[in-house]
């Protein structure tokens, strides 16, 4: 099978002549179609650099991104916008709706970016919507609705356009336990029956926990590799905790 | 150091200044035209035969030019404090880093003198152009020959022009140590975060708002054109009452009617980004309605009384020209003693009144157009700081800058362009219910009057809308 997303000798450097500090080094790892990648690190570990390159938000210095067979590090700015509105799909922390606009709309704004016709577009944002449960708050406003449902719009914005790559950036960083659990669950959800390719970004074990496969960063590499299996998800949240402590380990000798 | 620091931040934010220089240097124009008027060939023509007038025209103008920088002192505080909210998070930092309070205040207060100083002297070499224009249409009223048509430059006029703007300054300066001393440190470095609340008018409202106010201008119309203009009653006071109304009625309702218009109109509501431009628009409606009703109203003055300053000059004119014509030739030769002289006695005995009238009308025309359009384009720049967010969000999700920078256009474009067009309609009606009074003093010719009028606000309004627009764009594409 074909990789949806391939990143090779990944090199992001900050700064210039003299005062360089290296925010990526040598990342390489691929996920493939239907896998609901996790990416793990403490702050400043470059998880967010990452996220940023591969969401075209920022460029590289070095190394190449491969999404959907198209590498993204060569495209030129109008390409890039097109590419990001027809392959890609975001979920925030801060869920970027729009306050101006119904929950409807903020969902609809992604297929007018796109030029789909009405006919298609009403019909089409009911049934996303319903799938992340928020048919019922459709003409609601933003500021209206709980931050969970906020969330699950931004969520709903993001898939309705059937993105070959959904892009999540601490989606529950802002949420109570409740609402982070039904976010998860249905992203889960839109995992394992619709097929969606998921990468998400958290520092959070318990939200990594629902992930299939995690990588964890640290200072700009990988450092290791995680694979959920078979294993239910208090195994894989255990065994999450290890590599974070492991992680954190160095801090624990003041030498 | 500091007078670096001062040069520094007025050549690189000369951009973020650019409303702000622009106002002062038109302010400086057009104060400077006016105030010159005492050495333009023009009047010491006039003063030949009728002394008195001219010294009438300056006192007038010496009155109206107190006013008007009373005017040009708020606009300019009010670009002012827009400039002081859009470096609030810089300021602070300043203050964060040790500068003491005084110091801060000098460094503005050197700000202030730097951009001062570049303006006046613009303004004034744009000035001497500007009176240029004036003279030599105030001389082709006179319909007379002028062999010498040069620059005027009249030292006193630039006194003047440096004191009055030099206390306008100072006003400025004092307003800058008092907002900066009262601020605290905390509302300047985190002010950004805090967000308005938004709220949304209710749409069967607005479109009632919107009807009603329609309306209500439609009644106030028909009793400006069945009663004109001159029946100062108290049915005039409740015409004015009316239109007034009226018009805050119909900006308040008018987006939400259209909202309600389109959104029945799917193919066009979803298509592009016209459903944010809308949403955008009607909601921020409920804090624009009423500064756009007094753009509006001020534009309405502005065409007005330029229209009709232009107007009555022509229909002097030819109300002249009809009694020249009434007269044999033998009556000229025993009255003035010769065609000529006639032309030079007869038109310098009307030219007096119909300078001031011109003048008067120019000059508050010119002031109140000035003070609309620079009011508006920095509510818009402001609202564009409050935008950055929403237009990222779009950026993220794939909206070409190309559709963005369209967007940008069509919201600013329909806060410039909505006042002026209801301003427009105002003017018309109103210039039609005049005309038949100014035609009773002679035939009146509005062609002319109106094709100069639309000039002046081409030129400064246009310009400002450009500024504008141009200024958002960078706003927005700076701050990715």
């Amino acid at each position: 099978m074909e990789p949806i997303l391939t990143a090779v000798q990944l090199k992001k450097v900050y700064g210039g002549r003299g005062n360089q500090s290296s925010a990526l080094s040598d990342v390489n790892f691929k996920v493939f179609p239907g896998e609901f990648t996790g990416i793990m690190g403490a702050s400043g570990s470059g998880k967010t650099t990452l996220l940023n390159c591969i969401s075209t938000i920022d460029r590289p210095t070095g190394g190449s991104i491969i999404v959907d067979g198209q590498d993204v590090t060569a495209l030129k700015p109008a390409a890039l916008s097109s590419f990001r509105r027809e392959r890609l799909g975001f979920v925030f922390q801060d869920c970027n709706l729009l306050d101006t606009l119904t929950v409807f709309e903020n969902i609809a704004l992604a297929l007018t970016i796109l030029k789909t016709p009405v006919s298609e577009l009403k019909s089409s944002v009911r049934e996303t919507a319903n799938l992340l449960g928020i048919g019922d708050v459709l003409d609601k406003f933003p500021y209206q609705i709980s931050g969970g449902q906020r969330q699950r719009a931004a969520a709903a914005r993001a898939i309705i356009t059937k993105p070959a790559l959904l892009l999540a950036d601490e989606p529950t960083g802002a949420l109570d336990s409740k609402s982070a659990r039904l976010l998860l669950e249905r992203l889960d959800e839109l995992n394992r029956e619709r097929g969606a390719t998921i990468l998400m970004v958290t520092h959070d074990a318990f939200t990594a926990s629902w992930c299939r496969r995690i990588l964890f960063l640290k200072d700009g590499s990988i450092y290791a590799v995680l694979d959920r299996g078979e294993a239910d998800r208090q195994d894989f949240f255990h065994r999450i905790m290890e590599i974070v402590s492991e992680l954190g380990g160095d801090e624990t000798h003041v030498s | 150091m500091f007078l670096k620091l001062a040069l520094r931040n007025v050549t690189r934010g000369m951009r973020d200044y650019s409303v702000y220089f622009l106002t002062l240097t038109f302010g400086v124009c057009v104060f400077y035209m006016f105030n010159s008027l005492g050495s333009q060939p023009a009047m010491t023509i006039l003063a030949s035969s009728d002394a008195g007038m001219v010294k009438d025209i300056l006192l007038y103008m010496d009155v109206l030019s107190v006013f008007v920088s009373v005017v040009l002192a708020c606009l300019v505080l009010y670009a002012n404090r827009f400039m002081l909210r859009r470096r609030k998070k810089e300021l602070g930092t300043y203050l964060l880093l040790g500068l003491p309070l005084s110091k801060l205040s000098l460094l503005l207060f050197c700000e202030v003198l730097l951009i001062g100083i570049l303006a006046l002297v613009t303004g004034i070499a744009l000035g001497i152009f500007g009176s240029l224009g004036l003279s030599a249409l105030t001389l082709s009223l006179f319909q007379i020959d002028v062999p010498q048509l040069g620059f005027v430059f009249s030292g006193s006029s630039v006194g003047k022009t440096i004191l009055y703007f030099s206390v306008m300054f100072l006003v400025v300066m004092v307003f800058n140590q008092i907002s900066v001393a009262r601020r605290k440190l905390i509302d300047l470095m985190t002010d950004e975060r805090k967000n308005e609340v938004l709220k949304n008018q209710s749409l069967p409202f607005s479109v009632l708002h919107f009807l009603l106010g329609v309306a209500l201008l439609l009644s106030a119309y028909a009793i400006l054109l069945l009663r004109g203009i001159l029946a100062l009653d108290k049915w005039f006071l409740v015409m004015l009452f009316i239109g007034a109304l009226g018009t805050l009625l119909f900006f308040r309702g008018l987006s939400g009617f259209i909202l309600q218009l389109c959104r029945r109109h799917e193919t066009l509501y979803y298509k592009n980004l016209n459903m944010f431009v809308l949403r955008q628009w009607s909601g921020k409606i409920h804090s624009t309605y009423l500064s756009m009703t007094v753009i509006c109203i001020m534009l309405l003055l502005a065409i007005g009384i330029s229209a009709c300053s232009l107007g009555l000059n022509n229909a002097v004119d030819s109300s002249v020209q009809t009694y020249i014509s009434s007269m044999s030739t033998q009556e000229i030769q025993d009255i003035y003693g010769g065609y000529d002289n006639m032309l030079q006695s007869v038109y310098l005995e009307t030219a007096g009144s119909k300078l001031l009238v011109l003048y008067m009308g120019l000059y508050l025309g010119m002031i109140f157009l000035l003070s609309s359009a620079a009011v508006l384009a920095l509510q818009q720049l402001s609202q564009t700081a409050d935008n950055i967010v929403r237009y990222q969000i779009l950026a993220r999700l794939g909206t070409e800058e190309r559709m963005r920078g369209r967007a940008v256009f069509a919201q600013i474009f329909l806060a410039f362009f909505l006042p002026l067009a209801l301003a427009v309609v105002h003017a018309a009606v109103g210039i039609t219910a005049a005309n038949s009074v100014i035609a009773q003093v002679g035939q009146l010719d509005t062609g002319a009057s109106s094709v100069l009028t639309a000039c002046f606000i081409l030129v400064i309004y246009g310009t400002y809308f450009l500024l504008t627009f141009l200024g958002s764009r960078r706003i927005l594409r700076e701050r990715r």
